[in-house]
């Protein structure tokens, strides 16, 4: 579903990605953690050509996103994001949130594209919120809206980037809790998390970043029962 | 008071070309402002260059100069009056002239109310495959607008006053016609007296206005 061929991301002379190799398959769920600056997010935002790769190849949903002839936004159509700062639009209502994407971009009938709007708002427990703007929701309630808005676009793939870490502690579990449905109805997740819980739980596969680089990755009951790097290890003290 | 009586309809000829002016000038220089703000961020270069030239070249001469030059001082070199007509071209000059250098201001309230988007709406927009047309279409415009209404308010009140440099260059609006009426009636303190009322009332009304507008936008926008 996704494969990255060493990878190289710069800001001018600072590399933040030093040549990143890897490979998603379908259904798999992917999570990323690692410290601040280590990357992590970086590499997420590249997937979708958010950030323009500096060199190395990226093949999601069967495209090329390194080739320049891809259209990109033909692509992002089939990779969700999720932000950690939710990123609803704020002139808009929530449904109108969840189907601009299909009405504008894939062109689908307005009551067609409210239906499924219901659909996705009621799957991710907000079912009557149509009419309300993002601001009169709380942070857990935008970050669930905005995984509706990321879903009613019928992506392949869905990227998160810490989609947890600007929520109050009570929330947390809420849209945990989406995210799991998710991965459970077999969608393909790549998520950056700081919730070390969820990347036991719900994780296939854990990768550690640290520095640019995948220092380390497993399936999560090895990774963080036995880490193999010391890099590993120290992250792990201190976050476990 | 009969001064004024006498002489109004002749004043009040003058205003309503001082508010045809204002109108064309106003709508006129949004467009351009729009265009040249897009241009401006956008990310082919020879664009921006234009746009920035264009903006520095009205923001840093005077609005006189400008009219002087390109109503009075083209014709000199140019056969526009043959173009457009020896009547048409001053008309047209005029007006083109007010609108381009009020577009200039516009464009730099366009351009901060753009830039004042948060970054995330936009790369929002791009996540689920928009492209950069509809981002700007749906996305940013909207909310942008809504900040530039306040800015954009205030260049209007400003391109009306701006009209009175119309006349000049020889456009019979508000003030030629204050001028005209003085010089045959030397009663000055009191004609422009009403000019500057007859200007007062049209802006102030423009202005409640707006705020009203401005209100009921942020009702259903919260």
């Amino acid at each position: 579903m996704i494969s990255v061929k060493n990878l190289h991301k710069s800001f001018g002379h600072h590399e933040i990605l030093k040549g990143i190799t890897n490979h998603v398959e379908e259904r798999e769920v992917v999570v990323v953690i690692g410290p601040s600056g280590s990357g992590k997010s970086t590499f997420l935002r590249c997937l979708n050509g958010l950030e323009s790769v500096t060199s190395g190849e990226i093949e999601i949903v069967g495209m090329n996103l390194t080739e320049p002839k891809t259209d990109i936004h033909k692509l992002r159509q089939h990779v969700g994001m999720v932000f950690q700062q939710f990123n609803l639009f704020k002139h808009l209502t929530i449904l109108e949130n969840i189907t601009i994407g299909p009405r504008k971009v894939k062109k689908i009938p307005e009551a067609e594209a409210n239906a499924t709007a219901r659909e996705l708002l009621a799957k991710v427990g907000l079912p009557g919120k149509e009419a309300s703007y993002p601001d009169q929701l709380s942070g857990g309630q935008q970050q669930r809206v905005a995984i509706a808005r990321a879903l009613a676009m019928k992506p392949d793939v869905m990227l998160f980037d810490e989609p947890t870490s600007a929520l109050d502690p009570e929330m947390v579990g809420e849209v945990l809790q989406v995210m799991k449905n998710l991965a459970a109805e077999g969608m393909t997740m790549v998520v950056v998390t700081h919730e070390m819980g969820f990347a036991r739980e719900v994780g296939h596969r854990v990768i550690f970043m640290d520095g640019g680089y995948v220092v380390e990755e497993g399936n999560p009951k090895d990774l963080f029962s036995n880490p193999q790097m010391e890099r590993t290890k120290n992250f792990l003290a201190k976050v476990l | 008071m009969n001064v004024v009586w006498q002489n109004l309809p002749v004043i009040l000829g003058g205003l309503a070309l001082t508010i045809q002016y204002s109108i064309v000038a106003i709508i006129l220089m949004v467009i351009i402002g729009l265009f040249a703000a897009l241009m401006r961020l956008s990310t082919f270069a020879p664009f921006r260059w234009i746009s920035s030239a264009y903006v520095e070249m009205f923001r840093s001469t005077p609005l006189l100069v400008q009219l002087f030059f390109i109503v009075l001082g083209l014709p000199a070199i140019l056969p526009v009056n043959q173009w457009f007509g020896q009547l048409m071209y001053p008309i047209l000059a005029a007006a083109l002239t007010l609108s381009l250098n009020e577009g200039a201001y516009v464009t730099e309230i366009i351009r901060a109310g753009i830039l004042g988007v948060d970054r995330g709406q936009k790369e929002a927009a791009m996540s689920i495959g928009m492209t950069g047309f509809q981002t700007m279409r749906y996305i940013v415009l909207p909310q942008a607008f809504k900040r530039m209404i306040p800015p954009l308010v205030n260049q209007a009140a400003q391109t009306i006053k701006d009209t009175s440099l119309l006349a000049p260059v020889g456009v019979a609006e508000l003030v030629y016609k204050g001028e005209i009426v003085i010089a045959a009636t030397f009663a000055s303190f009191t004609i422009w007296a009403l000019v500057a009322l007859l200007y007062f009332i049209v802006i102030f009304s423009v202005s409640k206005c707006a705020s009203y507008m401005e209100r009921r936008l942020q009702v259903d926008k919260r």
